[in-house]
């Protein structure tokens, strides 16, 4: 017999964000969707995405603290931008650095919804494109569906594997980190090699990663296979 | 008396719909609540409406009521010890009706009494239900009455919008706490990877030695894994505790 994941557990619902992400991101015509979790630290974790391109996209949001789904997650609405390029629109003076990575992948429309469960700002779901062209209202109201969504399943009831259970329903909630999983194992590399703190850990692998024009992920990735060390007293 | 006339239709749409108004976005249980017992007295044939909610520990608390006066409610309270119609509703889930206090509250004589002495000749008692346990009854006082089927459906009705209104409130505020706890998990998530990246540099070995190390060092201790883990970026616990020296490279 066929395993399928059982709803409610981590599987079934990363399935489930990357379906609805996919789902959305086809009928409002756009060429990437993401989700992207906020821990109550701050941690970015994109938990699902359409493609590298909405997952670099959201990357570069982590990697250089600004972008619209960094101001959609705590802003009164979405964050909406039909084009980076729009001389008369103050945006890519508000993310310089964004907007410049958002060119170089000809990204010319983002789109950045809060994800929110009651008052309590969970993440975001975010919608590039490729295009300079703005949702139309239809597929706004498509997009803000997708975010209503994506929060219910969220916090929707967990269904255990245990058949003893008599409600068989649990409440804990378990969403995968493993797509960035190893840039945290970097910093904690990172933390010993520099004898510094683990903020600042990942402050010195973002900066590298910035300087050097690389993917965070892919630094992080140098770092597990000792490729890059970092010694103490020393920048890098 | 009390029939169903063109009259109370037009009342109880008015009602339903202020109601309804009250279950939008954001609602306060308290004013859906308030709203409720008032249009039980308005829409039946009694003076005063109380309703009593279980509170988290399982306790019934006065939530709503048609009247302040201290008097009324000693009527809860002098249930509390001697029982009373209200307290058996909420106990039984099934409605308690006394058309006539003076004839058949034997089982209560305290209450009758001091029910009596406030005017009051009925009482009846409406479950909050869901399924078959009630979370709360709609209590009604009044002169000495028989509630009609009409009456007892309008009552009933009025009592299970309540029931909605209060479920929702409570499911809303499950959801906020879920997703805290989520939001909290992936912390935890972030931190055991960190820890996996001190162990492993620490002690060259690779992520999954690592994270064994600090599943057994939690384990030993009887103590969570993210705690641990924790501690372990934060410098409280030194590496050399955790990794064995044998594991070491």
């Amino acid at each position: 017999m066929e395993r399928t994941s059982l709803q409610g557990s981590e599987a079934w619902i990363q399935g489930r964000l990357t379906a609805l992400a996919f789902d959305c991101a086809r009928e409002t015509a756009v060429d990437g969707g993401s989700v992207t979790l906020v821990s109550t630290k701050g941690a970015r974790i994109v938990c699902a995405a359409t493609s590298g391109l909405a997952t670099a996209l959201e990357d570069s949001q982590t990697l250089l603290g600004e972008g619209p789904s960094v101001d959609a997650l705590d802003g009164p609405g979405p964050v909406l931008v039909a084009n980076l390029a729009d001389p008369l629109a103050d945006w890519p003076g508000k993310w310089p650095f964004f907007a410049a990575q958002a060119d170089e992948l000809d990204v010319r429309a983002v789109f950045a919804f809060p994800i929110r469960v009651q008052a309590v700002s969970v993440g975001t779901f975010g919608l590039y494109r490729q295009g300079a062209r703005g949702l139309d209202d239809q597929q706004l109201s498509r997009a803000r569906t997708a975010a209503e969504d994506i929060a219910e399943l969220l916090v929707a009831p967990t269904v255990t594997e245990d058949p003893g259970q008599p409600t068989g329903v649990s409440r804990t909630r378990r969403v995968s980190v493993a797509w960035a999983a190893h840039v945290h194992q970097a910093a904690g590399i990172v933390m010993v090699q520099a004898d510094v703190s683990v903020v600042e850990a990942m402050d010195l692998m973002r900066a590298a990663a910035f300087a050097e024009e690389i993917e965070l992920r892919a630094l992080a990735r140098e770092v597990i296979e000792r490729r890059r060390k970092w010694v103490k007293g020393a920048a890098r | 008396m009390n029939a169903p006339s063109p009259d109370r239709d037009a009342q109880l749409a008015r009602r339903f719909v202020a109601l309804a108004d009250t279950l939008v976005d954001e609602y306060d249980v308290v004013d859906l609540l308030d709203e409720l017992v008032h249009a039980v007295v308005e829409l039946l044939p009694v003076e005063h409406a109380g309703l009593l909610l279980r509170d988290e520990d399982g306790n019934p608390q006065l939530l709503a009521s048609t009247s302040e006066t201290s008097r009324i409610l000693e009527l809860y309270q002098l249930q509390s010890s001697e029982g009373g119609p209200c307290l058996e509703c909420l106990q039984s889930g099934a409605p308690v009706l006394i058309d006539d206090l003076a004839a058949n509250a034997q089982k209560w004589p305290e209450f009758a009494r001091t029910a009596q002495a406030l005017g009051f000749e009925a009482v009846h008692a409406l479950p909050l239900r869901l399924r078959r346990d009630a979370i709360g009854a709609l209590n009604l006082f009044g002169p000495r009455a028989h509630l009609s089927d009409a009456d007892l459906q309008v009552g009933q009705s009025l009592a299970d919008m309540a029931t909605i209104g209060i479920l929702q409130q409570r499911s809303a505020r499950r959801a906020a706490v879920e997703a805290e706890q989520l939001k909290r998990a992936l912390d935890t998530r972030v931190v055991i990877e960190q820890a996996k990246g001190v162990l492993s540099e620490f002690g060259s070995v690779g992520m999954d030695v690592a994270f064994e190390q600090l599943r057994r060092y939690a384990r030993s201790r009887n103590s969570k894994l993210g705690e641990v883990a924790d501690s372990v970026v934060r410098r409280e616990i030194s590496p050399e505790e955790i990794t064995p020296a044998k594991d070491r490279h």
